[in-house]
């Protein structure tokens, strides 16, 4: 199960020419059963926002198919890996290996200015601020889910609207970009141009209501540093990367043996003379 | 040989307790506990309180099956790894924060033995303090000026070390009537009678304490007794609130490092003028001999090599739970920890002498 996207330069000669054709493509190609897409979701599903905030990486957004039972799990399926602190799991400290350990060792729980603030929406909504953790909250299918970083501020994006309720049509030309057409949906009448969310300035956008359309969700979530796209969905977590502290001293094998060889011998040591210590007096 | 201060091993067990304070490890906690516990049976005395240890041991097993079960009804932490269902019991939307029941995980079992293995490391440093160190000979190294707070220090201080010689008294007299109960019933038959022989044992003390001058009040002009009351309290008070405000990332900035510092004046200037109208001599007082320097230095050295460890990025003092990763040994809080095995060396060295 694979999402493929569109390279970021190619993200604009798509929109020209869809914008000719009067269609809007989405750029993800979903292969098999239904798994996460790079857009917001038709009428099923959990829409998951990610807004990168100061981190870089502009706002994405994705699909979790189907009813995920829980904020994190709806994270996951939406191809977002995201990894807990280790002194408090249930935080969420990093999404997609972000932000790295120079900024957050991903020890503690963040502070309160730089952390992953979790949100939930209707469709066409407003972001509410969770009061539940991400693994206690149910999210309804055909809701938006939003995960925005730095000192609790809503996503920088308003959650997408529904799409129009209007079969899909099939484009004249396959897209270059994706191997197969997906099905596609015209614009919805009030929208007469897409308007794309450039990475760099989504924080800059975050108090203008975007029309939100299948393409400008597609659009926002395709120019990503291909580093941080998980090319499988499958891994839910992510691994802390290991800095250059825990290669030096993070012992092996043998040290956990020796360790674990001292230990037994003084624990063994103890309790024989404690009971000898005690059978004297 | 004049036995080592007991302030020197109240400092080299708060020193592991510092290092077991700064990590979740489970094998550098076992090498905590089992230097703390081989230090506290070989260079224990013969007196009655020195089987603290164990009891405390024993304390620290309870302490781990409690925050099982808590784990495992209460739940909390999950990961993916699901061992077993419970039931689930389906609370109201208000409540929704709160699971009872449901799944029970691997990782969510791992990370509660970890922190119950964590406090249970904890509570045995506080055990061999208590089995090494002379709890009244402690009380005689106290500035005699904690005059106001005594009474409560005397009984705090021993409450432990006499509730292990009443166990074991109370135990001895049942035993001789032939009743030798172990197990449940023998905590039915004892519970009470030692608890009433514990807190006898430190009223006693704290009455013994007021005979030789502690929190008298006799004698004394009460602007005095005023003063020093409200200066020890309030520095006592100031203590706990700047360290509060130390520790708490939110708190306005002058409740932290200001408060703790007037806290500190305040204290200082109370026990400077308390100490001033109690004229008392002290017969054979203990000393900081060079075993006691050495033996507070290498539990402080223990409690150093993890606190440096941690603040250089050391990231196997805190092993992962979700996802779940095999620990690993953090070699310099390891090594550390093991310096804490000094005052053995000590011991024999004396005894060979």
């Amino acid at each position: 199960m694979v999402v493929r996207r569109g390279h970021c330069s190619h993200a604009g000669t798509v929109i020209f020419r869809l914008l000719l054709t009067g269609f809007l493509a989405s750029a993800a190609l979903v292969v098999g059963a239904p798994t996460a897409t790079a857009a917001a979701c038709e009428s099923t599903g959990v829409t998951v926002v990610v807004d990168f905030g100061s981190l870089g990486g502009g706002v994405q957004t994705r699909c979790a198919p189907g009813d995920p039972n829980s904020g994190l799990a709806a994270l996951a399926q939406a191809g977002f890996g995201y990894t807990f602190p280790t002194r408090q799991p249930g935080f969420v400290c990093r999404i997609d290996n972000r932000p790295g350990p120079d900024i957050d060792a991903c020890v503690n729980t963040p502070p309160a200015t730089a952390y992953w603030s979790y949100w939930h929406a209707d469709r066409g909504g407003s972001w509410n601020y969770s009061s539940f953790g991400a693994a206690n909250r149910d999210p309804a299918s055909g809701t938006v889910e939003g995960w925005s970083y730095g000192a609790g501020k809503a996503p920088g994006v308003a959650p997408p609207a529904k799409p129009a309720p209007i079969p899909p049509v099939v484009p004249p030309q396959p897209v270059p970009v994706s191997t197969t057409a997906p099905p596609v949906v015209p614009p919805r009448p009030t929208t007469p141009v897409p308007t794309t969310v450039a990475p760099g300035s989504s924080a800059l956008s975050s108090s203008v209501a975007l029309p939100t359309t299948e393409l400008s969700a597609t659009a926002s979530a395709s120019p990503v540093p291909t580093s941080s796209v998980p090319e499988s969905i499958t891994p839910p977590l992510s691994q802390p990367e290991p800095t250059a502290a825990q290669k030096e001293s993070g012992g092996g094998p043998t040290t956990l043996i020796v360790v674990g060889v001292v230990v037994v011998v003084l624990a063994g040591v103890a309790a024989v003379t404690a009971r000898r210590r005690a059978r004297d007096e | 040989m004049r036995p080592p201060h007991s302030g020197a091993w109240w400092l080299w067990a708060l020193g592991l307790a510092v290092a077991a304070s700064r990590t979740t490890n489970p094998v550098l906690l076992a090498v905590i506990l089992a230097v703390a516990g081989f230090v506290a049976v070989h260079c224990r005395s013969n007196a009655p309180w020195s089987s603290a240890y164990g009891m405390f041991l024993k304390f620290g097993l309870l302490v781990i099956a409690i925050r099982l079960v808590f784990s495992i009804v209460v739940g909390g932490i999950t990961g993916p790894t699901v061992l077993f269902t419970l039931p689930e019991v389906l609370l109201p939307d208000w409540a929704k924060g709160i699971r009872l029941g449901g799944d029970v995980t691997a990782e969510g079992l791992v990370h509660a033995l970890y922190q119950g293995l964590q406090l249970a490391t904890l509570l045995c440093c506080i055990g061999a303090a208590n089995a090494l160190a002379d709890p009244r000979r402690l009380l005689k190294s106290v500035p005699a000026a904690l005059y106001e707070v005594s009474a409560a220090v005397v009984v705090a201080l021993t409450v432990a070390p006499q509730l292990a010689v009443s166990a074991r008294a109370v135990r001895r007299a049942r035993a001789l009537r032939g009743d030798a109960a172990r197990g449940r019933n023998a905590i039915r038959t004892l519970l009470v009678p030692v608890l009433e022989d514990a807190l006898d044992r430190s009223l006693h003390l704290a009455a013994a304490m007021d005979s030789r001058g502690y929190g008298r009040t006799a004698g004394l002009p009460k602007r005095t007794r005023v003063t020093t009351a409200v200066l020890v309290l309030g520095g006592l008070i100031g203590l706990c609130v700047g360290a509060y405000g130390l520790l708490d990332a939110e708190a306005p900035a002058f409740v932290g490092v200001p408060v703790l510092i007037v806290g500190v004046v305040l204290a200082v200037a109370g026990l400077v003028l308390g100490s001033r109208r109690l004229a008392r001599t002290r017969y054979r007082p203990d000393r900081w001999t060079v075993p006691s320097v050495l033996i507070a230095a290498s539990g402080a050295a223990a409690g150093a090599a993890a606190v440096l460890a941690e603040a250089f990025g050391e990231l196997a003092l805190i092993p992962s739970t979700v996802p779940l990763t095999a620990p690993e040994v953090p070699v310099v809080p390891v090594i550390g920890v093991l310096v804490a095995l000094l005052p053995v060396l000590l011991a024999r060295r004396e005894a060979l002498s």
